[in-house]
């Protein structure tokens, strides 16, 4: 290529990295960057001045019961879930990758949560809690199952938990058997000229096998449950009290409820400091488990 | 050939949790269709005749024929700007690679997918209200930035696979930079444009917390905002809450009935990568 047609072509990569190079330093970089400096300071969102407070906020938060409290909940909510969505996306997969009737039927059945609104999704769960279950109970004449569950300070987790791992096992689903798929017919094969037993051939084989695929789904699965909200708003909006406030919304509480712009900023960092965490623990920890053929 | 008992119990397994599955669906249509009277009779079943009147109802209630022409409108008008923006910058970032400057422009861009709106949330209602954004074309740019750091990564990888000789020929022959990407190198990115917009639709259409801090109006508001609004007066009626609940989910139903397959191709190809 001659010089200047070589110019025009590296004029031209610039100009197409302008354009969204722009949008990210006006609404990704510069709020992330207002962000850090708004959780060091008293701002109440309101006012037209604010003094500059250094780490408080983040102190403050050490030794704030409704900040530990949501925590704590979004922690195990997410933890949870998490594992509960996985065993079952797994076993689904497992059981969808060998030869069934109407296989390609019940792959779109499965996948089909995963294309609805969670906040549609939670209303209509909602109305089962509430409606259903009970109405279901009465016939039976189950005891246990005529309270509304979302009214219960514990069974209220173990609904949402419920609802979470309907629509979330939806999409890993999909990934797991992709994941399986990539395993040779032919490994399964002298794996039982050699004697191992379905289960045996399943931990010892299939799964470490899968770990790629078993590393994607933990992670996306651990960080759409750490920043849950639209099933808490639908389903119990915090209560009852504040048995299931999550982090997130109790960041968007201090913003615009409670006028506590920089403590709520500050919150929301730290839940992103937990995510990077709780993704590097899985990332380091899945990669030793990993194998190749 | 395997055992007729585990062959049973492995479709079991399988036909119980599409049941799971279908249930709530299931129970959406019913009361959808029912009066309240129906339903006080009997919850489950199925509604003695069709009739449309709940769904009329709902739709005047909560202004659906607005909502949805507003959730259409961004939806749509974001995914192009996620493609057209994304698709470009990832070619400069992707062709490239041994320049230190689009190197860190490569881990700016993705940095974005490890970061919660959440934190970004209450300095933007601030900034997008001191630049009088609090509208549609406010969350139309939120959307078209936050959706570039998945377009990026994804299409970045995706150029790996497309050999540079192309674009090669094409510059020597005397082509432009940007008719070369828009004729020869767009067309070859079909398969993960088709992800990107898939995944995109998704997110947008069904995202409730971005328009529920951004649009200000009531002019503005998405199908899932209007349902968080209008919730509370469906209270006293639960067959019309249903109808409500299914008319948000019928555009979404309808699409998936006719692209499963190109969906979920889509969203397992986006995950993997």
């Amino acid at each position: 290529m001659n010089n200047n047609a070589y110019k025009s072509l590296s004029k031209g990569y610039m100009m197409f990295l302008l354009p969204g190079l722009l949008l990210l330093s006006i609404f990704y970089i510069y709020p992330v960057l207002s962000a850090v400096y708004m959780s060091m300071t008293n701002w109440d969102g309101v006012s037209r001045t604010h003094d500059f407070v250094g780490f408080s906020n983040y102190l403050t938060a050490a030794t704030d019961g409704r900040f530990l409290n949501a925590l704590s909940f979004t922690l195990q909510y997410a933890f949870v879930s998490t594992v509960l969505s996985n065993i079952i996306a797994l076993s689904v997969a497992l059981a969808l990758v060998k030869k069934i009737k109407f296989r390609n039927t019940f792959r779109a059945i499965y996948f089909f949560p995963a294309v609805l609104s969670m906040l549609i999704i939670g209303y209509i769960w909602q109305q089962i809690f509430y409606n259903v279950i009970p109405y279901i109970g009465e016939r039976i004449n189950v005891e246990a199952l005529q309270t509304n569950m979302l009214g219960n300070q514990d069974l209220a987790f173990w609904a949402l938990v419920i609802v979470t791992v309907w629509q979330a096992s939806a999409i890993l689903v999909v990934i797991y058997m992709a994941g399986l798929q990539t395993v040779p017919e032919d490994v399964y094969e002298s794996a039982a000229i050699d004697g191992a037993s379905g289960w045996k051939q399943f931990f010892k084989i299939t799964l470490p096998l899968i770990v790629p695929s078993i590393t994607i789904c933990f992670i996306l699965a651990m960080k759409q449950h750490l920043m849950v909200y639209d099933y808490i708003v639908a389903l119990t909006g915090g209560g009852p009290g504040f048995a299931t406030e999550s982090v997130t919304l109790l960041i968007y509480n201090l913003g615009f409820l409670n006028n506590r712009f920089g403590y709520g900023t500050a919150v929301a960092l730290m839940l992103f400091v937990f995510i990077i965490i709780v993704s590097i623990i899985q990332i380091s920890y899945l990669r030793k488990k990993e194998v190749q053929l | 050939m395997e055992h007729p008992l585990k062959k049973f119990s492995l479709y079991a397994f399988i036909i119980a949790g599409a049941l799971f599955i279908l249930f709530p669906l299931y129970l959406t249509v019913v009361t959808a269709f029912k009066t309240p009277s129906e339903s006080a009779e009997s919850l489950l079943g199925l509604p003695s005749s069709i009739q449309f009147t709940n769904f009329i109802q709902a739709a005047e209630m909560s202004n659906y024929f607005s909502a949805f022409y507003n959730s259409f409108f961004i939806t749509v008008l974001s995914v192009i700007i996620i493609i057209l923006l994304g698709s470009i910058a990832s070619f400069s970032i992707a062709r490239n690679q041994h320049k230190r400057f689009y190197r860190v422009m490569y881990y700016f861009f993705v940095s974005g997918l490890f970061v919660p709106f959440q934190v970004m949330m209450l300095p933007l209602v601030q900034q997008l209200s001191a630049l009088g954004m609090l509208n549609k074309w406010g969350l139309i740019m939120l959307y078209a930035t936050y959706g570039l750091f998945q377009c990026v990564f994804l299409y970045v990888a995706y150029f790996r696979s497309i050999p540079r000789e192309i674009e090669d020929a094409a510059l020597i022959d005397g082509c432009g930079v940007f008719r070369m990407f828009w004729y020869i190198i767009f067309p070859m990115l079909k398969p993960m444009t088709v992800t990107l917009i898939v995944l995109n639709i998704i997110w947008i259409w069904n995202d409730f917390l971005m328009p529920l801090v951004i649009l200000s109006s009531a002019d503005d508001w998405t199908l899932p905002l209007m349902q968080y609004v209008f919730e509370s007066q469906y209270a006293a009626n639960y067959n019309l809450a249903f109808a409500s609940y299914l008319m948000v989910l019928t555009p979404v139903i309808i699409v998936y009935l006719f692209l499963q397959r190109h969906i979920i191709g889509g969203v397992s190809d986006g995950a993997v990568k």
